[in-house]
């Protein structure tokens, strides 16, 4: 990922598919927001790009605690190649974690109705629970918040 | 909830507890509390090296909504309670709570607690408040927990202790569960009487 890497990923957000860190939760999209979530408690991150030289996608590892071994999986993706992203996801996951022995889990939080993690993460990711009606979507609805987990041992 | 000092002084009061605006003089206990070994949450200092002289700023930093829970008869300070991450959008937030060390087997000292939830819930308008703890004490006071909260998730291994790991447990309590008369039923030892649901 670079700095110019905000220049795609500003107007992606709102409209690709994202985790609750990059769910834009009643906030616009300033550059600001897309500097600080590309560096705040960032373990390590990639930009997916498509065969035809366009981004389709954003991976984060973040909040790494290394003495408990788990982190947050954070991703941005835009839903028409969810697919094209999903082997890109695994393949960084993969890496990551055989580049770092300590780490054990990933945890994903996302939003019901903005991530379908089945689709982008396969079954390696396991839903464990769900903050029921957590975020406020309209005058009086509620969406959960999803967790996910996902095991090295799942991605080996 | 009794007492009605909402600018200045004690929040609310109970049989034996009080809230109190938090102010320098609770800090020395509170530090004692969090960073006792065994205290049971990670929150506030997650692990981070914080001196007591920078403590005050960082527990305002992690949320103005905070108050530590005094004990009526001597005004000693038992206790500390935050909303962490508050959403004020969502109306939710996590609930942080500490416990000095010689009364983590009284059951008393929770009924700051319950003064703190019901100022969220029916105070400031919160709709919906989770506790985050580990396993082990999740298992321990499972059955009063589960009386009140609904257990939400579970982040399996998720925090180190010692040599190996505990669970994360996160229960979830909405307004529309909150039956403010849990105050009224508290007996002087802190527990819930016959009525309590």
């Amino acid at each position: 990922v670079t700095s110019g890497d905000a220049a795609w990923l500003g107007p992606s957000l709102g409209t690709w598919h994202p985790t609750r860190r990059w769910s834009l939760r009643g906030r616009s999209p300033s550059p600001t927001l897309v500097r600080q979530l590309l560096s705040e408690r960032v373990w390590t991150q990639q930009s997916i790009w498509s065969a035809n030289g366009t981004p389709c996608g954003l991976v984060q590892i973040t909040k790494a605690d290394l003495p408990a071994g788990v982190a947050e999986l954070g991703l941005l993706v835009d839903p028409q190649r969810a697919g094209d992203v999903r082997a890109e996801v695994a393949a960084f996951v993969a890496e990551a974690m055989a580049a770092e022995p300590r780490l054990r889990k990933l945890c994903v939080w996302s939003f019901a109705d903005e991530l379908d993690v089945a689709a982008t993460l396969g079954r390696a990711a396991v839903e464990v629970g769900r903050l029921t009606d957590h975020e406020r979507r309209g005058a009086a609805s509620y969406v959960d918040l999803v967790v996910h987990e996902i095991w090295r041992e799942a991605v080996a | 909830v009794t007492g009605s000092a909402p600018l200045l002084g004690s929040l609310a009061e109970g049989r034996r507890t009080r809230l109190e605006r938090l102010r320098p003089r609770h800090l020395p206990r509170l530090f004692e509390a969090l960073t006792a070994s065994g205290a049971a949450d990670r929150w506030p200092l997650a692990g981070a090296e914080v001196p007591l002289d920078r403590f005050g700023d960082h527990l305002w930093a992690m949320g103005p909504i905070a108050f530590a829970v005094v004990r009526r008869d001597t005004s000693a300070t038992v206790g500390l309670v935050q909303a962490v991450d508050p959403d004020l959008r969502s109306g939710t937030t996590d609930v942080g709570v500490a416990i000095v060390p010689e009364m983590w087997r009284a059951g008393w000292p929770l009924e700051g607690v319950v003064l703190f939830v019901d100022y969220l819930i029916r105070g400031v308008g919160f709709r919906k408040l989770y506790f985050s703890m580990p396993g082990a004490l999740a298992e321990q006071r499972g059955h009063l927990l589960r009386r009140w909260l609904t257990l939400e998730c579970t982040l399996r291994d998720q925090v180190a202790v010692g040599d190996g790991y505990d669970d994360l447990v996160i229960f979830g309590l909405h307004r529309d569960g909150w039956d403010g008369s849990l105050l009224d039923r508290l007996d002087p030892r802190g527990r819930v009487g016959p009525g309590g649901g």
